[in-house]
């Protein structure tokens, strides 16, 4: 105890204490350093109190009157500066350096995370514009190839997605106006064809040649009434009623009609041999002047090079739901075989076949006087 | 020889299916004939023929009813009716009339022959049934 009046110390005072409770008094709250020790040090720096790991006391102690070469630990201190004691606080320095690194592993792997996540995140925004670029980009591509219909595509509702989708329904409305405008362009022939058909009036025609049958059988000239007759039959199936469809058996009753007049014409020159089955016979095609075209050309074209009888064989089968007709010709043959495809009729004729059942049908031309056509 | 009577507003058919019957050697003769469905008519009710060719569609009354008329009187006469390129229809009304054959036009000499020996085929079969 010092007196206030001259500043020397007059005595002591003892305070007992008990030394769990001074070791309360140090520790307040959780440092969470375990191997913390708090140590009370008078001015000569020797130990008053410690409290802590009691097996390192000593080398605490020694660690701290030597400052200049401790490295194991950390101390940090208050003075009082009336009695010129120390409290000090001591911790491992290996449990701080541990602590940083702690710290240090953690930073790394919250950044780590941090770039996974984001890297993850990157990728899924960029497949949601990616895809659907790609997507657009096959798309365009398949529509310059030529497809006109696009179906297996499936846009999402993303913004690319959506161009897709409009993309997609131009090209299918284009093919929808396509087509639309291919059945136009069909009905148009057609209505040409009819009109053409009315043209000709054929009640009068018919009229005309059957009066000239009578007139043939009342001069008994059996020839003519013949000849006048076939005329007749083959203008009445040339004009079918104006009906688009003509069955097959009245096709091959025009032929023959047109055979007929020809031998009478040529003596006889030309022989048609019909092999259909009875089945093909029942079954409608357009109006046969596709057939007719040919035999006529046929006529045409072997007429002036052969001097022997010509035979043309006419046959019909079937593939599926496809009707082949096959006409062939046992005359000389056809040096320029584009010729045939050049002339108006049977240009018009190929024209019509596939108008009406499709581009892959038509007709074609075999060089060795064969002609096959479906 | 059977009796034959042709109803046509076409001279020239009437004159051929004459033509064509004494050409083609039938057991037929042609008795009468006529322009329009009022003659025709009457030539039928006069002549009493077996047999009556008559178009459908002549001047005055059509041969439906011109048929429809001669039967009361006629009830054994056969008809046959000649049928223009669409009449089919009348054609088939026709035969609900009890016509016996129709040719549709043009009148050909197969198709006449075709008919009349139907009928005569027919009277032969009546004949030996009778």
């Amino acid at each position: 105890m010092i007196n206030p009046s001259d500043g020397q110390g007059m005595g002591y005072m003892v305070v007992g204490l008990s030394q769990k409770l001074l070791g309360k008094s140090f520790v307040m709250g959780n440092e969470s350093f375990d191997s913390s020790n708090f140590m009370v040090v008078d001015e000569d720096d020797q130990l008053v109190y410690f409290v802590g790991n009691e097996e390192r006391e000593n080398a605490i102690m020694q660690s701290y009157s030597n400052p200049g070469e401790n490295h194991l630990y950390l101390f940090s201190s208050v003075t009082n500066s009336t009695t010129g004691w120390h409290i000090v606080n001591v911790v491992e320095k290996n449990e701080i350096s541990e602590e940083s690194k702690n710290i240090r592993l953690t930073s790394f792997l919250v950044a780590g995370c941090v770039l996974v996540v984001g890297f993850l995140m990157a990728r899924i925004i960029s497949r949601t514009i990616s895809h659907p670029l790609k997507q657009l980009e096959n798309t365009i591509a398949q529509v310059g190839e030529g497809e006109r219909h696009i179906t297996e595509e499936e846009f999402d509702y993303s913004e690319v997605g959506r161009i897709g989708r409009k993309f997609k329904e131009m090209v299918n409305t284009n093919l929808e106006l396509s087509e639309h405008l291919m059945a136009v362009k069909l009905n148009e022939r057609e209505a040409e064809l009819l009109l053409l058909q009315s043209q000709i009036n054929p009640h009068f025609l018919y009229n005309t040649l059957d009066s000239l049958y009578f007139v043939a059988i009342m001069h008994g000239d059996d020839q003519m009434a013949e000849m006048v007759e076939a005329l007749s039959d083959n203008f009445k199936l040339a004009l079918n009623n104006g009906s688009k469809y003509i069955k097959v058996a009245d096709s091959v009753k025009w032929m023959q009609g047109y055979m007929k007049l020809q031998n009478m014409r040529y003596n006889n020159r030309f022989e048609l041999f019909v092999d259909i089955s009875r089945e093909i016979l029942q079954r409608e095609t357009i109006t046969f002047l596709f057939f007719s075209h040919l035999l006529k050309m046929l006529c045409i074209t072997v007429w002036s090079r052969r001097l022997e009888k010509e035979r043309f064989p006419f046959a019909a089968g079937r593939s599926k739901n496809n009707m082949i007709f096959t006409i062939e010709d046992d005359g000389v043959g056809i040096d320029d075989m584009s010729r045939l495809e050049n002339g108006y009729g049977v240009r018009n004729v190929i024209e019509r076949i596939k108008l009406n059942y499709g581009e892959k049908y038509g007709v074609t031309f075999e060089s060795s006087q064969e002609m096959e056509r479906r | 020889m059977y009796r034959l009577v042709v109803i046509d507003d076409e001279y020239i058919v009437v004159q051929g299916i004459k033509a064509l019957i004494s050409r083609l050697k039938l057991d037929y003769e042609v008795v009468g004939a006529a322009y329009d469905g009022i003659q025709g008519l009457e030539v039928i009710r006069s002549e009493k023929p077996d047999v009556v060719i008559t178009d459908i569609r002549i001047p005055g009354l059509d041969g439906l009813s011109v048929i429809e008329a001669a039967k009361e009187e006629c009830p054994d006469t056969y008809f046959i009716v000649i049928s223009g390129y669409s009449e089919f229809v009348y054609a088939q009304r026709a035969l609900t009339l009890g016509v016996k054959d129709y040719i549709d036009k043009p009148v050909t000499a197969d198709k006449l022959k075709n008919a009349l020996t139907r009928i005569e085929d027919e009277w032969a079969k009546t004949r030996h049934e009778g």
